[in-house]
């Protein structure tokens, strides 16, 4: 984390991104200055992000942007991070996006450093887990069991304190 | 589903950390899912009313413990092992009900083949305390073996039979941060062993035994060890019958030990003596920050000696010498001491007996003191207009404070 120099950079100032599939992203440098590894590939001519390819690059770029002007929280912190359960609007309709996406974008927010995304990310699917049964969750994220029957029902008698607790 | 990397699938799951209900869901989803979870699902047992989790729990006893059952006749079955050691992942243990237990023994016996422990029911169709004793005992040896993460232990209300036992083998645990113990009857015996772990633990911050007769001879272990122990911040030891004697055994830690910040010794019979004693040792400490002392039967003599020692001390920010007889004289003085006192921010001074001549000059220091934001006069002799006084006053320092920490 680099709170100090956090908004170092004067507001006119860009720097290229180049994502994986050679799509170019002209960003407001600020951004750049709060996830530390976004600087990383500062340059486009020859960097690009290794991974992330432009459909998803964009949309963690359009989160970062919409969220340049947050307080920034100490990375460590895990009770600060954790005491802001409720998800903004704006966050909500930003991540109701088709599943694969909101997949890729956890994957980039955990690949890029870019944790609020990732806290947003994790909580937005933990939120689509409650209340269902483990069938429902396999077909709401087309999971296959590779349980043996024994297995699974091992499993079964050694949590179900769980359901009542 | 795109594969996610384990560490995404563990902040997803941590969401989830009080939702135990939808962790046993997503723990039966697959193998993947089953890693990710088992962890977090069993990292807090706050609750012991559940006869599944105790069955699965004995079910983890090692050959010792479960010998422990066999005078009782209760055999645990496991020729299946569990399939993982789920007592590895447990990091908070609250154990303070036996309910679980008995409902695992009544269940259990409804079933022909466990009869044998019907003999263990007392007359009037109860379980005999001792076999639940031995069985929470057994349970929590069993933790204290292997709960290599173990950090939060509270053991509270059980009043076990071998509650010192336990206290023993607390030092097979290398990562308590917490320990409980309230309401157990310790005593001296008890103290003496829970002094022995803290001369070699290294990483007790904090220590809750309130009400455990500890007695002057629990309470001068407990004290010396803290002589030698810098780790614990905070002790909590209310109500143990300490006496004169051992307040001045706990004054002498303050005057060596520079770690503890809080402390409770409230309703130890301190009297003047002790009281005067702690008085003076906070001339020498510049490390606590939080002291209660309520009734203790401090009386005027030790009031005045803290409202002396509050003038000099400049690290103490909470004081309850609430309940120990102080009248006008001793009010007065820690009232003129709020004028010299610019640390203290919450002072507790309830139950005893102070009028509306202690009221008025609280308000004068209040008119000056800007850094009193607390101050608890419940169950005194004081108007409600000077009450009122005091209290918009005290309203001023918090927001005078609170515009400055936005600041």
């Amino acid at each position: 984390m680099d709170n100090g120099t956090s908004n170092s950079a004067s507001e006119n100032e860009t720097i290229t991104l180049k994502s994986c599939d050679g799509i170019e992203f002209h960003i407001d440098a600020r951004i750049a200055n709060r996830y530390t590894l976004l600087n990383n590939w500062n340059g486009g001519e020859s960097a690009c992000i290794p991974n992330v390819n432009g459909k998803v690059l964009e949309k963690v770029l359009e989160w970062c942007e919409h969220h340049i002007n947050d307080p920034q929280l100490n990375c460590g912190d895990d009770d600060s991070r954790r005491r802001n359960t409720i998800i903004e609007e704006w966050d909500e309709n930003f991540l109701s996006c088709d599943q694969d996406m909101l997949f890729e974008i956890i994957l980039a927010a955990n690949y890029l450093e870019i944790k609020p995304l990732l806290d947003l990310g994790c909580k937005t699917v933990a939120n689509m887990m409650k209340s269902k049964s483990p069938e429902e969750i396999r077909s709401a994220f087309n999971i296959d069991n590779d349980y043996t029957p024994e297995e699974e029902e091992q499993f079964r008698k050694e949590n179900e304190w769980a359901e009542d607790y | 589903m795109i594969a996610l990397p384990n560490e995404c699938f563990f902040e997803i799951f941590n969401n989830l950390k009080d939702d135990y209900k939808a962790l046993f869901s997503c723990l039966l989803v697959n193998r993947q899912w089953c890693r990710n979870t088992v962890s977090i699902l069993w990292s807090k047992l706050d609750s012991f009313k559940n006869r599944k989790l105790i069955k699965i729990c004995l079910l983890l006893l090692n050959d010792e413990e479960q010998a422990q059952l066999l005078p009782f006749k209760i055999s645990i079955q496991n020729n299946q092992k569990p399939l993982f050691e789920y007592s590895a992942f447990v990091k908070t243990v609250y154990f303070s009900t036996d309910c679980g237990i008995i409902n695992w023994l009544d269940f259990e016996c409804q079933s022909p083949r466990n009869l044998a422990c019907y003999s263990y029911h007392t007359n009037n169709g109860k379980w005999s305390m001792d076999v639940i004793h031995t069985i929470g005992s057994a349970l929590l040896s069993m933790f204290l073996r292997t709960s290599v993460n173990l950090k939060d232990l509270r053991i509270c209300d059980i009043n076990y039979n071998q509650m010192i036992n336990l206290t023993k083998n607390l030092y097979k645990c290398t990562t308590l941060n917490f320990v409980g113990f309230g309401n157990n009857h310790l005593g001296f015996e008890g103290g003496k062993e829970l002094a022995k772990i803290l001369y070699k633990n290294t990483t007790l911050t904090y220590l809750y035994i309130a009400n455990n007769q500890l007695d002057f001879e629990g309470g001068k272990a407990l004290a010396e060890a803290l002589c030698n122990n810098n780790t614990l911040t905070h002790l909590n030891i209310w109500n143990n019958q300490l006496g004169p004697e051992g307040g001045k055994e706990f004054a002498n830690i303050l005057c060596k030990n520079t770690t503890l910040t809080y402390l409770n010794i409230g309703s130890n019979q301190l009297g003047l003596e002790g009281g005067r004693a702690l008085a003076k040792a906070l001339y020498k400490n510049s490390t606590l920050t939080h002291l209660s002392l309520y009734n203790n039967q401090l009386g005027y003599k030790g009031g005045k000696a803290f409202a002396k020692v509050l003038c000099k001390n400049s690290t103490l920010t909470y004081l309850n010498i609430g309940n120990n007889q102080l009248n006008s004289v001793e009010g007065n003085l820690l009232a003129e001491a709020l004028h010299k006192n610019t640390v203290l921010t919450s002072l507790d001074l309830r139950d005893n007996k102070l009028y509306n001549d202690v009221g008025h000059t609280l308000v004068q220091a209040l008119s000056e003191n800007t850094t009193l934001t607390y101050l608890f006069l419940f169950n005194n002799s004081i108007y409600n207009t000077v009450l009122n006084e005091i209290d918009d006053l005290l309203k001023n320092n918090r927001n005078r404070k609170n515009a400055m920490q936005v600041a």
